[in-house]
């Protein structure tokens, strides 16, 4: 599911601004506060529903062996170490009730149950995020290249496909994906955006193009009928755009290691 | 899932009263009128899966052993075939947010992307029944055997651990599964309660006739709900003493969602 409401900052539990672990239906308006947890590094996350209207969120952060969190937001925050063989686990989306995660491959994942390495072919180690529409996963990487997975008839052999969409990034930091129209946006040196054949610049309504060179991680939440996309960057800051306006870049005024969504 | 909420009938669609397929929360409550749908044989069994925002999609086997799926809530249901191997299927239940078929073997189904068939062992051809709880399957066989299969872990190569817990029936009709305490409620000659080391029997309630049931936990109340060959729909409140009511519903087996 890429049709998210909310975003994820993440936080030292010693920050004097939005300590922790924090969800936001936009900057104005905190949902949870996990004062509890401590995300010092660059984490990405996002949300896996468990049923009626709750979620766990689903954390990647660091790199090395086992990386991967589960977030509860019970109390101050619940974590619980996801161990197995997430290593060095970089991205993450979600997929119906299971996390996608992309670290050199692609793996379908519920804990409880579902540890899958889809052989999807490429070789993403050092990718720079994901994001899932309508059952293909968008893959970045530091080969400058845009990927698409199609995850539709994984269970068969647990075989997908991908496809390489472009070469033509520069140094990709986030992709995210406009549920409302399938757009593919891309954190590069500026805001790209991918319309299914090919790769131009974001220009923004009063013609400007939106700087991305220093974002960590992005995505795209859903704000009544527009889509909002979040990013944060190399100094902490949050930023976003009205994609739905073409609307500029605005300052949050919040502070993340990294993004998540749910 | 934990537990059931709604149950769901079938009915032919020239049929007087809820015609078609219709979702119950109780037996005055119908919550979803699909009239112009067509269920005109017996032994109708379904499970809900839930999708997303409280909705759900029910899938439905029917004797004569196909797989559907029907949407209430688009228009006044709409209903599609689902072909591939899903042949012969005898009993449907919900896994996280999949379908769960029981047929010679045992299938983890969404249509999809998730045709997966469990190396689980056994044959459970002609079985009579499953219910699912906890990540385990409950099957009975209609030779009387009682299984538990264990879900967790499913996609290391497909394997499940399937455990037999008795051979102490004669002819079952449904299973059940109480989702408060995980106790089975097997509809035999009588109905018969598996509290996970004794089978109780509970001789004043028979259930020799059934062809499918259920358990809905409506707020935190129990109620275990079977069709019979006749077609009554029966309700019992498992937590009194008392016997079975006749709801004055008409179904060709049951569904739960």
């Amino acid at each position: 599911m890429s049709d998210y409401k909310y975003f994820v900052t993440f936080r030292s539990k010693n920050d004097d601004h939005n300590p922790g672990v924090s969800i936001y239906q936009d900057e104005n308006t905190r949902l949870h506060h996990l004062k509890g947890l401590d995300y010092p590094h660059l984490t990405r996350g996002a949300g896996v529903y468990t049923g009626r209207d709750e979620f766990v969120i689903r954390a990647v952060t660091g790199e090395g062996h086992g990386n991967l969190f589960e977030i509860y937001t019970c109390d101050d925050g619940l974590e619980t170490y996801l161990k197995g063989s997430w290593k060095d686990c970089r991205s993450i989306t979600t997929y119906r009730d299971c996390s996608v995660i992309v670290n050199r491959h692609a793996f379908l994942v519920n804990p409880e149950d579902i540890q899958l390495e889809l052989h999807a072919g490429g070789d993403w180690e050092r990718n720079q995020g994901c994001d899932i529409h309508e059952g293909t996963v968008y893959v970045v990487s530091r080969s400058k290249k845009l990927w698409k997975i199609n995850l539709q008839g994984w269970s068969v052999g647990c075989e997908t496909k991908e496809v390489n969409l472009t070469s033509d990034l520069h140094e990709p930091m986030f992709v995210a994906v406009d549920p409302s129209n399938g757009l593919v946006y891309i954190g590069d040196k500026n805001l790209m955006v991918w319309d299914g054949k090919m790769l131009r610049s974001y220009i923004s309504a009063d013609n400007n193009s939106v700087q991305t060179e220093d974002a960590t991680a992005g995505g795209i939440t859903t704000i009544g009928n527009d889509s909002i996309l979040w990013f944060s960057s190399s100094n902490g800051n949050v930023k976003k755009v009205n994609l739905t306006k073409r609307g500029q870049v605005e300052d949050t005024g919040l502070k993340s290691n990294g993004l998540g969504f749910v | 899932m934990s537990g059931y909420k709604y149950f769901v009938t079938f009915n032919s669609k020239g049929e007087k009263t809820y015609p078609g397929v219709t979702v119950f929360e109780d037996e005055k409550t119908p919550l979803h009128k699909l009239r112009g749908l067509d269920y005109p044989h017996e032994g109708n069994r379904a499970a809900g899966v839930y999708t997303k925002d409280d909705k759900y999609v029910i899938r439905a086997v029917t004797s004569m052993g196909n797989l559907f799926e029907i949407d209430p809530f688009c228009h006044n249901g709409a209903e599609k075939y689902l072909k591939d191997t899903w042949r012969d299927c005898e009993s449907v239940g919900t896994y996280r947010d999949c379908t769960v078929l029981v047929n010679k073997h045992v299938f983890l189904v969404n249509p999809e992307d998730i045709q997966l068939e469990l190396h689980a062992g056994g044959d459970w051809h002609r079985n009579a029944g499953c219910a699912v709880h906890d990540g385990k399957v409950y099957v009975v066989s209609s030779n009387g055997g009682v299984w538990e299969i264990t879900l967790q872990g499913w996609s290391v190569v497909c394997k499940v651990k399937q455990v037999k817990i008795g051979t102490v029936l004669s002819d079952p009709k449904f299973i059940a599964v109480d989702p408060r305490n995980g106790n089975l409620y097997i509809g035999d000659k009588f109905l018969k309660k598996w509290d996970g080391e004794k089978l109780h029997n509970h001789v004043a309630i028979d259930t020799s006739n059934a062809v499918a049931g259920g358990i809905t936990i409506s707020g935190e109340h129990p109620y275990l709900w079977y069709a019979n060959e006749d077609n009554s729909v029966m309700k019992l409140d498992l937590d009194s003493s008392g016997h079975a009511e006749d709801t004055d519903l008409k179904s060709n087996g049951l569904g739960f969602v």
